[in-house]
Formats: structure tokens, sequence, C-alpha cells
């Protein structure tokens, strides 16, 4: 074997960058993660066929609400919004999990990258994926939103929607990532956000149930939750448009609020889950025994 | 602390000093110290849960110890990780790699995070796959290989960035015999090239025959740690004798019983293997001898050795008091 010695790139950043790239092969090696952005684009093309069905309606005087086609994007973006969030939990919810399980992390971590380093790298790698996904869903959709219902408006808003989409989905993703370091169980890590994904949008209708039967300011209960935060793609939509393309959330458009509010709680979950995975990943033994 | 020298290194490429680690009320490591230099291939011997790959894992940075401390070429890895762990190689027990790679990818990927210059990747990822055997297989999927074939890109990966400490928990474990020879030899050339070598095994043959120096763990203790030659004689001064014998060895056999100084013996096919005891005169070869002679058995070839490791590591376990646990074989 030679004995050459070793020159070249050796930065930190460069590190980071090797394990993103590790991170990016990894993740879409899972037929889960292709499955799922199957799933995003195919709700997005089909809600067109839902939208254009609404317009039948609308057009024969059997909806009152009026619906316009040219914001046919919005709508057609709004309704993968659940299966997006969800691709961001099973992003997140295996990144370390996975490691553990199968046993590779002891490989992983005896290399020159530090657990910063690594952590850095698989949530930037799992970041990058994800921003893609989103991104390209809602190029789809702009596409096809044209093919079906003609030319669009307000496109303007679509870098902020995009924004909006990406920040807002980082709450349930940092969650899941969380999850994935402290439990090192790719089940419970995926699970347990996603079933909040499912079970806090009910919570906040019941609030608002209760706020609206009972007169009682119940609405911040609702607002502190992390579902509230990572609906941040739709407040920064004008509610006069969400209605017109026919983004009907109940919880939601009730809650419809401030959208800087909104950012600075996902702010909060975000640093938050990001820390407690951190310290984890910082402090704890990669293997026992 | 027991210390091993190097050829010609200042600074010993590996020291522990102390080191403690606790599982809740399981102390797997009680105060182990050692201090290994260059061009030294220390065997790690020690039976199951007696604290090998936790002194591996802490030594590697996977663990921290609950007290003392760990210098990799006379700095501390916990605060200089990057800087040392490039210069390490390091091969887990049954090594799980990730599966959804070929085999070149992944030797890629070790040789870019260990900063290999990109130039140099290409051609040091064919050496390693060629070998280690597994240019043929470069690019299957990981998921794929044989356990023997994961065994193998283990080994590759530890050292295809041209380490200086090389740490192996059970290289050779699932791998043939020819593939066994094949990496002892191996690790044996790289130890003469300079190179520090850490290898754990629970196989004994593998150490005897590789290893210029040996440790045994054993309960979280260091029960030994120097060099193979003074170990086996510092453990045991008995001598062992093998005699391939024409003729009933079952008979030999019963009259070497009969000998004073046989402390131990046993057959296997033609071959006697005798124990002799340290206290026995310079004429036990011609008691033997004769003994032999008088059970009507010719001698056909005799060889003597002082005890093997095998008896050695039994006997430290012995000595430490614990007579219900065998070695791990």
């Amino acid at each position: 074997m030679s004995m050459r010695p070793m020159a070249g790139g050796f930065s930190p950043l460069w590190r980071i960058w090797i394990v993103a790239e590790y991170e990016i092969q990894r993740s879409l090696a899972k037929k889960k993660i292709i499955v799922g952005i199957i799933l995003a684009l195919g709700a997005s093309i089909g809600s067109g066929y839902l939208f254009s069905y609404a317009i039948g309606l609308y057009e024969a005087g059997r909806l009152p609400i009026p619906v316009d086609r040219s914001l046919a994007w919005i709508f057609m973006f709004s309704i993968p919004s659940f299966i997006l969030a969800s691709l961001g939990v099973l992003l997140g919810g295996g990144m370390f999990s996975e490691e553990y399980e199968k046993r590779t992390a002891e490989i992983l971590f005896s290399k020159p990258p530090t657990r910063t380093e690594v952590f850095v790298g698989k949530i930037l790698g799992g970041l990058m994926i994800y921003v893609a996904i989103i991104t390209i869903t809602l190029a789809t959709v702009i596409v096809a939103s044209h093919v079906f219902f003609g030319a669009q408006s307000m496109l303007s808003l679509a870098p902020t929607v995009l924004a909006a989409s990406i920040y807002g989905n980082m709450v349930f993703f940092t969650m899941a990532l969380m999850f994935s370091q402290l439990t090192r169980n790719t089940l419970i890590s995926s699970v347990v956000p996603i079933s909040l994904l499912v079970i806090m949008p009910i919570i906040q209708a019941v609030i608002i149930f209760l706020e609206r039967t009972t007169g009682e300011d119940l609405a911040w209960i609702a607002r502190i939750l992390p579902t509230w935060s990572s609906d941040l793609q739709i407040y920064v939509i004008p509610r006069e448009l969400l209605v017109r393309s026919l983004v009907l959330f109940p919880t939601t458009s009730f809650l419809y609020g401030d959208p800087v509010l909104a950012a600075f709680s996902a702010t909060g979950y975000i640093m938050a889950f990001v820390s407690a995975a951190y310290i984890d990943i910082a402090l704890r033994d990669v293997t026992r025994g | 602390m027991a210390e091993i020298d190097g050829d010609d290194s200042a600074t010993p490429v590996l020291v522990v000093r102390d080191l403690r680690k606790r599982y809740g009320r399981i102390e797997a490591l009680k105060g182990v110290s050692l201090e290994v230099g260059r061009g030294v291939l220390l065997g790690l011997l020690g039976p199951n849960g007696s604290g090998k790959s936790t002194l591996i894992r802490t030594i590697m940075n996977l663990q921290t110890p609950d007290s003392g401390y760990i210098r990799i070429f006379g700095r501390d890895p916990r605060k200089e990780h990057s800087t040392i762990y490039r210069r390490v190689g390091y091969m887990p027990e049954l090594p799980n790699l990730p599966d959804f790679m070929t085999g070149r990818q992944f030797l890629e990927f070790v040789a870019r995070v260990n900063g290999v210059p990109s130039g140099e990747i290409g051609g040091r990822v064919r050496e390693m796959l060629e070998l280690v055997g597994l240019s043929d297989a470069a690019d299957r999927r990981i998921g794929k290989y044989s356990k023997g074939m994961v065994q193998r890109l283990g080994v590759a990966q530890a050292l295809i960035h041209d380490p200086d400490l090389v740490v192996l928990d059970e290289p050779t474990l699932g791998m043939d015999p020819e593939g066994r020879v094949f990496f002892r030899e191996l690790f044996r050339d790289l130890a003469r090239g300079g190179k520090t070598i850490l290898m754990s095994s629970h196989l004994l043959e593998d150490v005897e025959k590789t290893a210029s120096h040996l440790a045994i763990i054993y309960r979280g203790d260091l029960l030994f740690f120097g060099e193979i030659g003074r170990a086996l004689s510092l453990i045991s001064g008995d001598h062992v004798v093998r005699v391939e014998v024409d003729g009933d060895p079952s008979r030999a056999a019963e009259a070497l019983r009969g000998l004073g100084f046989v402390r131990d013996l046993s057959v296997d096919g033609s071959w006697i293997k005798i124990v002799v005891s340290r206290d026995a005169g310079s004429g036990f070869r011609r008691e033997i001898s004769e003994a032999i002679y008088r059970s009507g058995c010719l001698i056909l070839a005799m060889e003597t050795t002082t005890v093997d490791l095998e008896q050695a590591y039994i006997k430290s376990l012995r000595d430490c008091g614990d007579r219900s646990r065998g070695p791990a074989t």
C-alpha cells in the first residue's frame, strides 16, 4: 500500500458538505421518500380536477363562494400541504435514528467530521432535499394551473409563499429530527409528529368552537400549538385571495393572524427542537456497551 | 502503568490513562492504562463483555469515559477530533456499512471525508478494492454483499486514507480461512511499515500469529499488557511438546501420563500435545522419548515451544479468580 502524504481541502465546511451529500444520497435511496414525492406531485395535479369541479359548481350557481380560476395555483399548492409536511417528518424522522438502528452511526461518527459537523451536515442535506421537493411541487403546480386554468394571477406572491411554506414546514421537520435523535427510533420519530399533525388541527378546531360558543378568549391556546406556526404559508396570502381560491381551512382562517408572529413562533419551535437534538448528539454516547 | 515502546517514536501513538467507564451498576472499564508506540501491533484479548469494545469505542471518541483520558499522537481527541481521526482508521466489529451505497461509492465517501485529495481518490479506491478482492463487486450495492465481503470492505475503508493508527475490532470475524491468513499478513506488513495497529479478537490464533504485543482485558481490568513473548514467559514458564508418533498414540499417551512433569496431555490423530511443567529439568525431552519408545511407538517428529497463547490466556483468566468463565472462543 502506498504511503503518500495527504493534502487538499479539509475544512469544516468541506466536511459538512460531504456529510450533506451523504444524507441526500441516503434520503433519496428510501422508497418512502420517493413515494411521498410522487404523492405530493400527484395530489397537486389531482387537485386541479377538484378545482375544476368547484368552478363548474360556481358557474352553475350551486356554489355561493366566488371562485377565481386565475388563483388555481394557490388552491393546488394548498392541497398537498399535509403530504409535504409528512414528507418533512419522514425526512427528519429517519435522519439520525436510522443510523443508530442500522448501526452505521459507529462508522459515521468515527470519521473526521465532528459531531457538530455531522449534525449540521445531515440537517443541511435533509433540508436541501426538502426545499427541492417543495420548490418542485410549487413549480409543477404553477405550470399545471396554467395548463388547466389559463393565465394565473398574483404569481408575485409565489416566492413568499414558497419561503413561508419551507419555513413553516421546518417546524415538523425539526420536531421529527429531534425525536429521531432523542429516541433513536424511526417509528416513534415519524409516528409522533404525524399524529400531532393530524390531532392538533382538530384540537384547534375544538378550541375555536369553544371560544365562539363561550365567548372566552381561547385562541391563544390554539396559537401556541406548532401546527399554527407551521401553517405560515397560509398567513402570507391575503385572506380574500384564500377565499377566492377556495382554500378553506376553518381553524386557520379563524386564527388567521400576523405572519410575523407565526414566523416568530415557528422560529421558537425550530430552535427548541434543533437545540434539544444537538445537546443530545453532543453529550450522549454514540454506542453503548 | 505498563508501557510499549515503538521503534523510534518519541511521542507514543496512543496513551490511555486510568480510563473508567460505568453503565449503571456495571463497571465496564476499571482504570485501564496503556501506552502504545509506533509500529506496534497490539492484540486485545478478552471474553465477551470484558470491556474490549468499550475501550475501543472510547478510543474512537464514540463513548465518553467517566474519568481518565486518552491521547492519540500526543493530542486530546475530544478537543481535536478532526485532526486526529484523519490519521486513524477504524473498523467496528461486524461493521454495518451504508447499504444504499455501492462499495466504490462508500470508499469514495470515506476517502473524501478523510481529506484524501480528489485527484488521488479514484486510484486509491481501485487500489483498496483490489487489495481486499472486491474489484468485481465494486459497483454492487453494499446491501447485496455477503458478510465476508462487508468485512473486507470494512478493512478497506479503515485503510483507504493511509492512517498512522489502525483500530480494528474483530477484523477477521466471518472471513474464510484464506481471507484470515491474508489479512493477518496484511496487518503484519502494515505494522512493519510503521503503522500502529490495535486489533481486538476473540480468535486467539489471529492474535498469536499477528500481534507483537498483547493486552488481556477481563471484566474491565487490564490483566496483562506487554510483548507477546514476555506475556507467555511471565504468565507461564510451561513448555509445550508436540510429538507425532507412529503406532498407537493412546498407548504412548498412557505412558507419558506416568511422567511427573506432565501437567496436561491431549491426543489429536497421530499427534500428542504434552504440557510440561516449568519445574521440569532440562532432560524432559529425553524422558518423553524414552516413554514413547517403551509404549511401542516410534517418534516421527517432535516440536518444543513455550506455552501457547491460548493456555496463557486461560491461565491469566483463571488467575484472576474466576474459573466459571472460559475464554471467548
